[in-house]
């Protein structure tokens, strides 16, 4: 599972509450290399989820006694289902569209821009049609530059190619 | 960036790309002239998507908004449904 990619919104403080971060403080200081994480927990900071999954998997592995509450731990599971949702978010919000997409009847695929093969896969990929891609445009063949911010265009300066600053 | 156009049998119309903006679109314009069909970013950015000929141009009169998808690896991985406006007023220009 790689979670650092993703933002989170974890933090010690926003999850686990003083006494927690207390208990959790005691048990890290039992253990040896663990000022980096003890720094973590109190600052309050933002913590990335590997550095989340770090900090439990730490308290875990020195919780040898079985100190740790069970609210505790249940709040472990919690931040890691939170973790988990973060994700694999990008890949539960697929079938999300497409269900939203669901009755959509196509009736026309054009290609705006670029090869008609990448509007007929989409259409198929997407809306679960084979049909045929009708180059609706001049540019149908070839990528236009992004327009910079604010800027005003007519037909006799439009440029097109690979102009600076291709990235809006 | 590869942008596709698929319309749908009740007035609906999706626009597929495949890179990410860089901004979140609030509408898309577009018109006759060379300003073509632009995806307009919430704080006024702008990206052309590219130019359409006229009689493909004219179907999209009637569309009121347009759901826009990001394909990634040939799947759905983001979407957004924004306003459509039509931006071509031939009464002012003739």
């Amino acid at each position: 599972m790689s979670q650092g990619a993703y933002n989170t919104s974890l933090s010690a403080k926003t999850e686990f509450t003083n006494e927690d971060r207390r208990q959790m403080l005691n048990l890290l200081q039992t253990g040896p290399n663990t000022g980096g994480l003890q720094a973590m927990l109190m600052n309050g900071g933002p913590i990335s989820a590997d550095n989340m999954a770090a900090l439990i998997a730490k308290l875990r592995e020195l919780d040898t006694q079985n100190q740790m509450p069970e609210s505790l731990k249940d709040k472990f599971k919690q931040v890691e289902k939170t973790m988990d949702l973060f994700a694999q978010k990008p890949k539960d919000n697929t079938p999300t569209i497409k269900d939203t997409l669901g009755d959509f009847q196509l009736r026309q695929l054009l290609t705006v821009n670029g090869p008609t093969g990448f509007a007929e896969r989409a259409g198929e990929n997407l809306l679960g049609a084979k049909m045929q891609a009708e180059v609706a445009g001049p540019l149908g063949s070839e990528s236009p530059a992004p327009l910079p911010q604010g800027l005003e265009l007519s037909g006799q300066t439009l440029q097109f190619g690979n102009s600076p600053g291709a990235k809006v | 960036m590869n942008v596709a156009l698929a319309l749908g049998q009740d007035n609906r119309a999706i626009l597929i790309y495949d890179e990410p903006l860089g901004f979140a679109p609030a509408w898309i314009e577009s018109s006759e002239d060379g300003r073509g069909m632009r995806i307009i970013g919430e704080e006024g950015q702008e990206y052309l998507a590219g130019l359409l000929f006229d009689s493909y141009f004219n179907q999209l009169l009637s569309l009121n908004d347009i759901m826009m998808v990001r394909m990634e690896n040939d799947q759905p991985v983001e979407s957004h449904k924004v306003s459509f406006v039509n931006q071509t007023y031939k009464d002012d220009r003739s």
